[in-house]
C-alpha cells in the first residue's frame, strides 16, 4: 500500500520514542502474561489524531442538533414503559463508559506496541465523549419526562442499586485483569458481540417508542465502537503472530464469553423483550442474528484456523436464549421495590406476543405474572416478592440471581474454597471464579449489606424515595392512582434474609 | 467449532445511522456490489453482502448528488461485520480472516 493516507501515516509512526529518564520496564505499568514481543501490529483504520477531532466534531454537531431540536419540540409523546425502563438502564451506561475510558488509559501504559497504543488512546477519548453523551441524554430525560423521579437518582444508583452489580462486578474484573486480556474481553466481547445488538439493534426500538435523544445517543455511540471493535481486531490478529500466546487467548475467550453472557446478554435480553410495547424482533431473534450468526458464526469461527476452540459453554449461551430475558425480568419486577422506575406488568396481548416468539413461555412464567399483576395495589399489602418466597442467592462472579436458566430448575451451585462456601450461577462462573479465586472471593453484594434489614429500610437507605420523603420512586404500575409509600412496604412485613444455599459440588 | 448449532458464514455487513447519506450509500452500494443486500430497520439500514463490500466515494457523490469524503462516512458508520480498510477513495469490508 503506497497511498498517501498510508505513508503519512507511516512517517508519523516512526515519530514514536523511547523515554530516557525511566527504564524501559519502568514505562509499562501493568505486566501482561501475553507475548507482544517483536510482533508486527495490524492497525485497519489508520486515523490522525486531527481527522479523529474533525470527525468526532461532526458527530457531536449531529447529536446535539438533536438534542436541541428534541429540548424546543414537543413532537411525541414517548412510550410510559420505555421511558420508566431507561431510568435503569441508561443509570448503568455512564459508569460503564468512564470504566472503559479508565482501562483504555491503563491499555496505553501497558501495553508496547504503539499502533495499538494509538487506537486505544482514541479509545479513552471516545469513552469520555460517550460518558457525557449518555449524561445529557439522562438530563434531557430528567428535565422533560412527565414523572422525572429515578433519573434524578440514576447516577447514584448505579453504583448502589442490585441490579447495577451486574455491570459493576463485569467492570471491576475487566479494570483489575491481565490488561491485554482486557483489550479481549472489552473490544472483542463487549464491543463486538454485544455493543453492536444493544446499541444499534435497541435504537431501532428507542425510535420506534418516540426516545429520539436514546436512538442518536445509541447510533452516535456505535459509530466509535466501529473503531473500537477495529482495536480488538488488531490487538487479536497481533496476539494471534506468536504460538504460544493460543492457549492465553483460549482461556480469555473461554472466560469473556460467558462473563459477557451473563452481564450485557442479559441486559440487551431484559430491555428488548420487556421494556418495550411496540414489539419487533424478540431479543433471542436479535441475539441470534447479531451475536451467535455475524459475531461468532462470521468472526469467531474463523480463529479456528490458527487453533481456537468454541466457548466452552457455547451451547449453553444459545439455549439461554430461550430464558433469559423471561428469569431476568421475573427478579426485575419481583425485586420492584428496591429499583427506581415504574414498572409495567405483563398484559394479555404482551403474554400473546412472548408464547408466540417463545413457545412455552406460559408454562414457565405465566403463573408469575398472573400473581404480579395481582399485586400492584398497596391497598391489598401483597408484596410479589414474598409471594415468590423472597430473594434468590447472588453469584460470586457475576452477581446475577441463581434463577438462570429457570427458577424452578437453575444451575446455581456451591464450592468450598479456603473454609468458606461460594455460591455460582453456574458452571462457567465456578470455573473462572477457581482460575483466580483471589480476584473474586472478596466480593460482596446485596445480601451481604441488607441480610436482617426490613424491606422499607432498604429502600429508604438506597435513597429510593420521592421528594415527600415517605412515597417510593418504584412503583409496580404505570398507573397506579395511590403510589405505594414506605408505611405501606412496612406492613407488608418482609425481612431480607439469605435463602439456603443451593447444592454443594466439587471445586474442580 | 464444535457447536452444530452456528453455521460458519462469509457474509460482510455495514450498518449506516438512517438519513439522506445512509440511502446514498446503500444504493450506492447495491451498484458497486451486484448481490448486495439492504435491509431498513427504522434507525438504521443494514447493507449486507457475500465476501466483501466496497463502498466507493465516487458512486456516493453520484448518488448523493454533492461532494463527499471517506471521513464523512465514518460519521454515519454504526457497526460492521468484517474487516475494515480505509483507502483514499473507498472504504472496504472483507470478510475477517480470511486467509
Amino acid at each position: 500500500m503506497n497511498d498517501p493516507q498510508t505513508l503519512a501515516y507511516d512517517r508519523v509512526k516512526s515519530i514514536d520514542w523511547e523515554p530516557s529518564y525511566i527504564q524501559p520496564e519502568q514505562k509499562l505499568v501493568h505486566k501482561t502474561r501475553f507475548h507482544l514481543e517483536g510482533l508486527k501490529p495490524v492497525d485497519p483504520f489508520k486515523t490522525f489524531v486531527r481527522d479523529y477531532f474533525k470527525v468526532e466534531h461532526e458527530k457531536d454537531n449531529r447529536h446535539y442538533a438533536i438534542l436541541e431540536a428534541s429540548s424546543r419540540l414537543s413532537d411525541s409523546t414517548p412510550d410510559a414503559r420505555w421511558m420508566e425502563g431507561m431510568k435503569f438502564g441508561l443509570s448503568n451506561l455512564p459508569g460503564v463508559e468512564y470504566a472503559a475510558a479508565r482501562q483504555m488509559g491503563r491499555m496505553v501504559r501497558s501495553v508496547a506496541p504503539m499502533e495499538l497504543r494509538q487506537g486505544y488512546m482514541m479509545q479513552g477519548l471516545d469513552e469520555v465523549r460517550h460518558c457525557q453523551l449518555e449524561l445529557n441524554t439522562l438530563r434531557h430525560h430528567l428535565r422533560s419526562w412527565r414523572d422525572p423521579a429515578g433519573y434524578d437518582v440514576a447516577l447514584k444508583a448505579a453504583g448502589t442499586s442490585v441490579g447495577g452489580g451486574i455491570f459493576r462486578a463485569m467492570l471491576e474484573d475487566l479494570l483489575t485483569c491481565d490488561p491485554v486480556e482486557t483489550s479481549l474481553g472489552l473490544q472483542m466481547f463487549v464491543e463486538t458481540a454485544y455493543t453492536n445488538v444493544f446499541f444499534v439493534g435497541l435504537s431501532s426500538a428507542a425510535a420506534a417508542h418516540g426516545d429520539k435523544m436514546m436512538a442518536s445517543t445509541m447510533l452516535t455511540i456505535q459509530s466509535d465502537e466501529a473503531r473500537h471493535m477495529a482495536n480488538g481486531w488488531a490487538t487479536l490478529a497481533t496476539l494471534l503472530q506468536n504460538d504460544r500466546n493460543i492457549p492465553l487467548i483460549q482461556q480469555a475467550l473461554d472466560k469473556w464469553s460467558w462473563r459477557t453472557h451473563t452481564s450485557f446478554s442479559v441486559a440487551v435480553n431484559l430491555f428488548t423483550d420487556y421494556f418495550v410495547t411496540k414489539r419487533q424482533e424478540s431479543a433471542k431473534e436479535m441475539n441470534l442474528r447479531w451475536v451467535f450468526d455475524e459475531f461468532y458464526g462470521g468472526f469467531y469461527q474463523k480463529l479456528e484456523k490458527y487453533g481456537i476452540k468454541a466457548p466452552k459453554h457455547l451451547d449453553r449461551m444459545i439455549s439461554d436464549q430461550d430464558y433469559l430475558s423471561h428469569s431476568a425480568a421475573i427478579y426485575l419486577f419481583g425485586a420492584w421495590p428496591v429499583f427506581f422506575h415504574r414498572y409495567d406488568g405483563m398484559t394479555p396481548a404482551d403474554m400473546e406476543w412472548f408464547e408466540k416468539k417463545y413457545p412455552g413461555w406460559y408454562a414457565n412464567y405465566g403463573s408469575f405474572w398472573e400473581a404480579y399483576n395481582r399485586c400492584t395495589d398497596p391497598s391489598d399489602q401483597a408484596l410479589i416478592l414474598k409471594e415468590l418466597g423472597g430473594l434468590p442467592n447472588f453469584c460470586q462472579v457475576c452477581q446475577l440471581p441463581t434463577i438462570f436458566p429457570l427458577p424452578g430448575a437453575n444451575s446455581g451451585r456451591s464450592c468450598l474454597h479456603g473454609g468458606q462456601r461460594f455460591i455460582f450461577c453456574s458452571t462457567g462462573c465456578q470455573e473462572i471464579f477457581f482460575n483466580e479465586p483471589e480476584h473474586y472471593q472478596g466480593f460482596q453484594g446485596f445480601l451481604d449489606r441488607y441480610e436482617g434489614f426490613e424491606l422499607s429500610e432498604v429502600t429508604r437507605d438506597m435513597g429510593f424515595v420521592r421528594e415527600d420523603g415517605k412515597t417510593l420512586i418504584a412503583q409496580p404500575t404505570l398507573a397506579s392512582q395511590r403510589l405505594w409509600t414506605l408505611d405501606d412496604i412496612k406492613r407488608c412485613d418482609y425481612v431480607v434474609k439469605k435463602p439456603p444455599p443451593p447444592p454443594l459440588v466439587e471445586a474442580a | 467449532m464444535n457447536s452444530r448449532l452456528i453455521p460458519e458464514n462469509h457474509r460482510v455487513t455495514a450498518k449506516f445511522i438512517a438519513g439522506e447519506e445512509a440511502s446514498a450509500i446503500a444504493a450506492a452500494a447495491c451498484v458497486d456490489n451486484p448481490g448486495a443486500h439492504v435491509e431498513d430497520y427504522g434507525s438504521y439500514l443494514s447493507i449486507s453482502n457475500e465476501l466483501r463490500l466496497d463502498l466507493n466515494i465516487p458512486t456516493i457523490v453520484e448518488e448523493l448528488g454533492r461532494p463527499y469524503e471517506v471521513s464523512a462516512l465514518l460519521v454515519v458508520l454504526a457497526s460492521y461485520t468484517g474487516q475494515v480498510e480505509l483507502g483514499p477513495t473507498c472504504l472496504s469490508i472483507k470478510e475477517a480472516l480470511a486467509n
